[in-house]
């Protein structure tokens, strides 16, 4: 059977342009050497990491000197978040952001940090005027997501980059899913700290990187070596570095996004022909790689099983005895139900046209399959 | 989420269940549910003579369920009332390989063919 990866928000396959350029790294005849060492091999590493460095910063508008690497978003996460406040201070967030900031802000919580998280409306949006609202004297970090990796909405981060700077309240910006796929200007926008990673983008798992705006002191989370002016210790991943600065250095966001924008509708125009299906999140104020979908009155376990060919995400993690539903969906309005009957449909580089009409017809097909042997169902199974 | 070769297999070959179209006086239903377990079961049965001529399930609820529910239907359909008043539904779970822990969701299907015999006992 054929198979499509409609997956991208979870991860993208390595470019084989990045692989190339990782595998120089690992080998004698190549820059393998530990790039803090004095010797030139070491020299060699080194210039190899502050060029990606700077490809980096330049595909986010950011000074190259302010990017830190870490492993990934998710640590980069934790050191803008932990890093940053201190006792007695209020931090405001959505209850819509990824797992990496929720969790850490509940750590926080637990140990007495006052934390305010902010409601989003239906389509997932989160007023900016909100954020202005609850700030108060002891806020001392805004931390917001760029792109909602479940529903793909953009957030309008330029909008509360301004509130925040009016109050003096730094904003960490999780721009995990943005990079690549929507402009980020880190630079212009006043961001003061930005969480990224190369996975999401054609580059390797395990490297990513946070941005420090000059002037803001960050406390790092490990101790062990003056790497990264020592916020991130330990010895520099040549190759993975070098993978996610070609990584960076190959986007191209403006023609990308209008070639996901064209995937995006196609596939939307060809799934919207099926009855009773509902957009979650907006296909405006969104992301062009993510398509969120709930498909009412159809078992959810079952529809992935009938399009296994077709990698998506589930609007649920599922186990042989719960389902536990996704939060984002939940605080849409979506029941457990609908929200298992949900699926993210999230393309990417590789991504063919062709593929989205097989997928269009095997969905449809499976779709009016399953309601056929399901029957009439009754209101809460929809709803 | 993990499914046996024979649930996968079962799975793939489900079809629409073709409605039974004479609802006389030998047309029973019946529904039962479990909206915690995200199951609902919706059983109608043809049966003269306490033979069941016809048997169909409507459900909604994930594919070790749907694949149980047509086995049930192979084993019942055609059958005497009394010698299928009880199901052997551990005998199901464990033929088409389901984890233990899909019992509940299994048993929906049973409560749905009991309440529609219980209907045609209450009718008779």
């Amino acid at each position: 059977m054929k198979e499509v990866y409609l997956d991208y928000a979870a991860t993208t396959p390595v470019d084989p342009r990045v692989a190339d350029v990782m595998n120089a790294c690992l080998r004698l005849d190549g820059n393998f050497a530990n790039p803090s060492s004095s010797h030139q091999y070491g020299k060699e590493a080194h210039a190899i990491i502050e060029k990606a460095r700077k490809e980096v910063a330049r595909k986010i508008i950011s000074d190259p000197n302010r990017i830190y690497f870490t492993s990934g978003a998710t640590e980069s996460n934790n050191i803008a978040i932990k890093g940053i406040v201190k006792k007695g201070d209020h931090i405001i967030t959505s209850l819509t952001e990824h797992k990496a900031v929720l969790d850490t802000v509940n750590f926080l919580e637990k140990n007495g940090i006052d934390v305010t998280y902010l409601k989003c409306d239906s389509k997932g949006i989160i007023d900016p005027l909100e954020v202005k609202k609850h700030i108060k004297n002891s806020t001392r970090l805004v931390s917001i997501m760029h792109v909602n990796n479940e529903i793909g909405v953009e957030q309008d981060i330029r909008e509360i980059a301004k509130y925040c700077n009016e109050s003096e309240v730094l904003f960490h910006v999780d721009a995990a899913q943005s990079a690549g796929k929507v402009l980020l200007n880190l630079k212009d926008w006043n961001i003061d700290l930005a969480s990224i990673t190369a996975h999401k983008c054609y580059g390797p798992k395990g490297i990513g990187a946070i941005y420090v705006k000059e002037g803001i002191r960050v406390n790092g989370l490990f101790h062990g070596g003056d790497q990264e002016h020592g916020l991130r210790p330990g010895t520099l991943p040549t190759h993975q570095i070098a993978g996610m600065g070609k990584a960076y250095e190959l986007l191209n966001v403006k023609e990308e996004s209008k070639r996901l924008k064209k995937i995006k509708n196609k596939l939307w125009e060809g799934l919207n022909k099926i009855s009773e299906i509902r957009l979650n999140g907006d296909l405006e104020k969104s992301s062009p790689h993510v398509l969120n979908i709930t498909f009412l009155g159809v078992e959810g376990e079952s529809l992935r099983l009938a399009i296994s060919d077709i990698a998506i995400s589930a609007g649920s993690a599922c186990n042989s005895e719960s389902t536990e539903s996704s939060h984002v969906l939940s605080i849409l309005g979506l029941s457990e139900t609908l929200a298992n009957s949900s699926i993210r449909f999230s393309f990417g580089r590789f991504t063919k046209f062709s593929e989205i009409d097989y997928v269009i017809e095997r969905i449809k097909f499976e779709v009016n399959r399953l309601r056929s042997i399901m029957g009439k169902t009754p209101k809460w199974c929809r709803s | 989420m993990i499914y046996s070769r024979e649930v996968i297999n079962g799975f793939k070959l489900l079809e629409k269940a073709p409605s039974i179209s004479d609802k006389n006086e030998f047309f029973f239903e019946a529904e039962s549910e479990d909206r915690s377990l995200g199951v609902w079961v919706k059983c109608q049965m043809l049966i003269e003579k306490e033979i069941i001529k016809e048997v169909n399930f409507f459900i909604f609820g994930c594919p070790d369920t749907l694949v149980s529910a047509n086995k049930i239907k192979s084993i019942i359909q055609n059958q005497a009332i009394h010698d299928v008043k009880y199901i052997d539904m551990l005998g199901i779970r464990k033929n088409l390989n389901i984890p233990v822990e899909k019992m509940g969701k299994i048993l929906v299907i049973e409560n749905a063919f009991q309440e529609c015999l219980k209907v045609f006992f209450l009718k008779r």
